[in-house]
């Protein structure tokens, strides 16, 4: 059974402060390192996340 | 290893406070992430007695007796001049961000490596004195960058800034204050 991630989308409402993350989502944070990666970017992009329009969906 | 213990104060940055009670809480415990400093959970306990978890990245410490100021924008080179497309622009973008009682000048530069460098400096409201030595440091949302001392005229100067949204700290401990400002380079 393959592991469920935390979506790209919601990752990066964490990183530019629209939303914080639901206490499973925090669990999972934690233990997974690919999540780490991915929100751990969005953090460091060099726009401002916070001025960016609606996050584009998941990819598949 | 984590930043903050049990008991310290954390200020949350103004992009994350919306999300909680006030923007200061007291540790309660402490969840150290096993890959990254920066994902290290603080559980924050707010002044209405009600608890929130917070990470390293949206926290910075506010030390005892002292009060954070958030400084504002009042004048930003590549805003105000496109604005009033005023001749002579420079290269060099000027950002300066005010307090009641300090202001901190910002030049953009671009340094012999080609990467940006932020040239800077602290003075005083109302008097044009320089406050220092100041501990200033830059941080990418929470995470600090760099760190530096400013110099006896209040002159501070970072190189190797990478682009995008920064925030400064100022720390002004002879006046229990500290200042955090937000720019984009």
């Amino acid at each position: 059974m393959g592991v469920s991630h935390i979506g790209n989308s919601r990752l990066k409402e964490v990183a530019s402060g629209r939303a914080r993350f639901q206490e499973f989502e925090e669990q999972h944070l934690h233990a997974c390192e690919v999540c780490q990666s991915v929100l751990y970017a969005f953090l460091n992009e060099a726009r401002d996340l916070s001025q960016a329009g609606p996050a584009e969906p998941d990819a598949a | 290893m984590q930043r903050f213990k049990p008991g310290d104060r954390l200020f949350i940055l103004p992009k994350f406070a919306h999300l909680y009670p006030h923007n200061t809480g007291i540790v309660r415990s402490v969840s150290a992430d096993p890959f990254r400093a920066a994902f290290n959970s603080y559980s924050l306990e707010f002044s209405d007695n009600s608890i929130a978890n917070a990470f390293e990245f949206q926290v910075i410490q506010e030390p005892p007796n002292t009060t954070t100021r958030i400084a504002d924008v009042v004048f930003d080179s590549r805003t105000h001049m496109a604005q009033t497309r005023a001749r002579g622009r420079s290269n060099n973008p000027q950002i300066v961000l005010h307090t009641d009682r300090f202001d901190i000048d910002i030049t953009i530069k671009s340094g012999t490596s080609g990467s940006p460098e932020i040239m800077g400096q602290v003075l005083e409201n109302g008097t044009g004195r320089f406050v220092a030595p100041l501990e200033i440091q830059l941080l990418r949302d929470a995470i600090l960058l760099a760190r530096t001392m400013s110099e006896v005229s209040g002159v501070f100067r970072f190189i190797n800034v990478p682009a995008g949204p920064l925030n400064i700290l100022v720390l002004i401990p002879q006046h229990l204050l500290q200042i955090l400002g937000t720019f984009s380079i």
